[in-house]
């Protein structure tokens, strides 16, 4: 599944698929606030079943700002861990601020 | 509440007048034009029915005074002429006369009497006679005027309701000259009238003898019209002896038909009809375009409302004034960001506890709104009630983390908290998830990194570390939010480093420092809200 944003949203490409049972969210492009919204709505679609693990691949993450913090954050809360496989420098910077680095696991 | 009392009556009043005039104005301009079009439109079809009727009526009376009254001309030369010509030729042979004028005159005939005359020197003599009696006898002078004249001449002759026309023709032969004298009867009241078929039976016909239109002289006429003739009228003249036949026409009826005659009026009144359309139409049109304008209107205005509403309730949320504290100067800004009626959740507070310590706060919630402003005033409560207990910065951050739940509220909050003893030199620095300060020492200019927790809201197994930063006089710190470092499209330790060098320069003041800073930091239209406390040492 994927979703191609254009004009006022910041670009972003959303793919999701289940791993071994664990739904893994491939982001590419940029997240902000123009479109976190978007992206949400969309993880949120995905993850129809329950589910105990989450997977974020961010290998293709260009820029993040806060918002995109408020979306890990909010999936932190409804699964039991929170992967965060492949962060670009971008991505592992925002995430240690704001003290998510703790509560988070970060592969490699 | 301002949001809930109704538009102000006076002003909503008057706008409506004013709507009005302008649909009315616009319906009237075009009424006003299509009036003048319509009626243009109607006179040029009027004056060119009329000019095709002229045209007509010109085209018939020429046909006509071609076809009769020139005829008559020809008639008086053909026999009166002839007689005369023939009388001079065979020296006033008077069988030759009676002969040549039997065909002309009688009943039946155009000539009621005829006579030749001789006309020698000073003598008249009257050689012959046929038909009936002249109306009135035959005068010398009229006689002798026809011998002088090279065509015949015309007189009218009236005696009682008899009306007749004299007319005498010479000839001069070797034995003299010799005179025809012949009279018309002119028809009862010189009225005519023609058969239905006839040409001529759609006009009024007036023929005058001369080239007036005297009643005196008229000598024919089938109008009932009263004369002369009036209206759309055609006079022609043509010779007639030694005179002129005047010849006026008018239509009785639209010569063309009745369409050229209909066209004008149906012109006016369709043209009547689309224009007072038009004009209803317009008056329609400019209202409905001139209140969707006003609703347009409305909505800004109630979206600016609201807007301002937000604002209010956000500044209220604020500390209205920040404690004295001795030893210390505090500064704050707050901005807020332009993303429509949303308010966002950005706060700070400043706790005095006793006359050397004091606990400052600055905290962001996550997303915008109403809800995001809610659970930014319950934290900046709860956050000021255990600072109050006196409870360390790692202590107030737990128990605010209990206070929100991401899972239950939507919303999660940065917050960075500090203790900071004048007295001692330090500050203990708490921070879950939120921006490090930056703390300005002599020519130093450094983030103070506290191994950061996670923001409240989102539980996490760690317990928040605390760190204590020693201080000295003339030391500032300062705490923010993410809109003032935070740009689209770029990487957050760019802001930083942006901040760390607006806040190096050199600045008369605190506050001069903190406008400064947001001044070079805010982009031209920020859209998350800035709040900045700037913590200053004097001892």
């Amino acid at each position: 599944m994927a979703a191609l944003d254009s004009g006022d949203r910041a670009s972003v490409t959303i793919k999701t698929w289940v791993e071994d049972g664990t739904p893994v969210v491939s982001l590419s492009g940029e997240l902000d606030l123009t479109n976190a919204e978007h992206v949400r709505s969309v993880i949120s679609d995905a993850l129809s079943g329950q589910t105990a693990r989450l997977v974020f691949d961010m290998s293709g993450v260009q820029f993040m700002d806060s918002s995109g913090i408020a979306l890990l954050a909010s999936a932190i809360r409804k699964v039991q861990e929170v992967e965060l496989r492949n962060p670009t420098p971008i991505v592992r910077r925002l995430v240690e601020l704001t003290g998510l680095a703790g509560i988070l696991r970060i592969t490699p | 509440m301002a949001l809930m009392s109704p538009p102000d009556g006076g002003t909503a009043g008057s706008r409506g007048l004013v709507r009005g005039r302008k649909a009315l104005l616009a319906a009237i301009a075009v009424l006003v034009v299509g009036l003048v079009i319509t009626g243009t439109l109607a006179v040029v079809t009027f004056r060119g029915h009329q000019r095709t009727e002229k045209t007509l009526l010109a085209l018939q009376t020429t046909l006509i005074a071609d076809a009769g009254e020139a005829e008559d001309q020809l008639y008086v030369e053909d026999h009166l002429g002839a007689a005369a010509t023939l009388a001079a030729a065979t020296d006033g042979d008077v069988a030759t006369f009676r002969r040549a004028m039997s065909t002309s005159v009688g009943t039946g005939e155009p000539f009621v009497t005829g006579s030749l005359w001789r006309l020698s020197g000073s003598s008249l003599q009257l050689m012959t006679q046929v038909g009936g009696e002249p109306l009135v006898p035959v005068t010398a002078a009229l006689l002798r005027q026809a011998a002088a004249s090279k065509t015949f001449v015309v007189t009218e002759l009236a005696a009682g309701d008899a009306l007749r026309l004299g007319f005498a023709a010479a000839a001069s032969g070797p034995d003299g000259t010799f005179v025809a004298y012949a009279e018309e009867a002119l028809p009862a009241g010189r009225r005519i009238s023609e058969p239905a078929g006839s040409p001529v039976a759609q006009l009024n016909l007036a023929v005058y003898l001369g080239r007036s239109q005297d009643s005196a002289a008229l000598l024919e006429t089938d109008s009932s019209a009263p004369l002369p003739l009036r209206g759309t009228t055609y006079t022609t003249q043509i010779p007639f002896g030694n005179t002129f036949l005047t010849i006026t026409t008018s239509p009785r009826s639209s010569l063309s038909g009745t369409t050229g005659q209909i066209l004008p009026w149906a012109i006016v009144g369709g043209g009547l009809l689309v224009t007072v359309l038009a004009a209803l139409l317009t008056e329609r049109l400019v209202r409905r375009r001139e209140s969707a304008e006003q609703l347009t209107g409305e909505i800004s205005r109630l979206y600016m409302e609201q807007r301002s509403v937000a604002e209010t309730l956000q500044h209220a949320l604020l500390p209205q004034q920040l404690p004295d504290i001795p030893g210390m100067e505090i500064a704050v800004r707050y901005l807020a960001g332009a993303s429509g009626v949303d308010i966002g959740g950005d706060w700070y507070d400043v706790v005095q506890l006793d006359d050397h310590r004091f606990v400052f706060i600055v905290g962001d919630v996550s997303g915008r709104g109403v809800r995001a402003a809610a659970v930014m005033a319950s934290l900046q409560f709860v956050g000021r009630a255990f600072a109050q207990e006196g409870y360390p910065p790692a202590t107030i951050l737990d128990r605010l983390s209990r206070s929100v739940d991401i899972a239950r509220d939507g919303h999660f909050a940065t917050v960075l908290c500090g203790l900071a003893d004048i007295d001692a030199h330090t500050v203990v620095l708490a921070n879950a998830g939120h921006l490090p300060p930056l703390l300005l020492s002599g020519d130093d200019a450094h983030f103070v990194t506290v191994n950061p927790g996670p923001p409240v809201g989102i539980p996490g197994p760690v317990p928040l570390a605390s760190a204590e930063v020693k201080t000295a006089a003339n030391d500032v710190l300062i705490a923010y939010t993410d809109g003032l470092v935070e740009r689209r499209g770029e990487i957050l330790d760019a802001g930083l480093e942006r901040l760390q060098e607006a806040a190096s320069k050199d600045y008369s003041s605190l506050d001069d420092m903190l406008s400064g800073i947001v001044t070079e930091l805010s982009a031209d239209t920020p859209t998350d809200d800035i709040a900045l406390i700037g913590l200053k040492w004097l001892r």
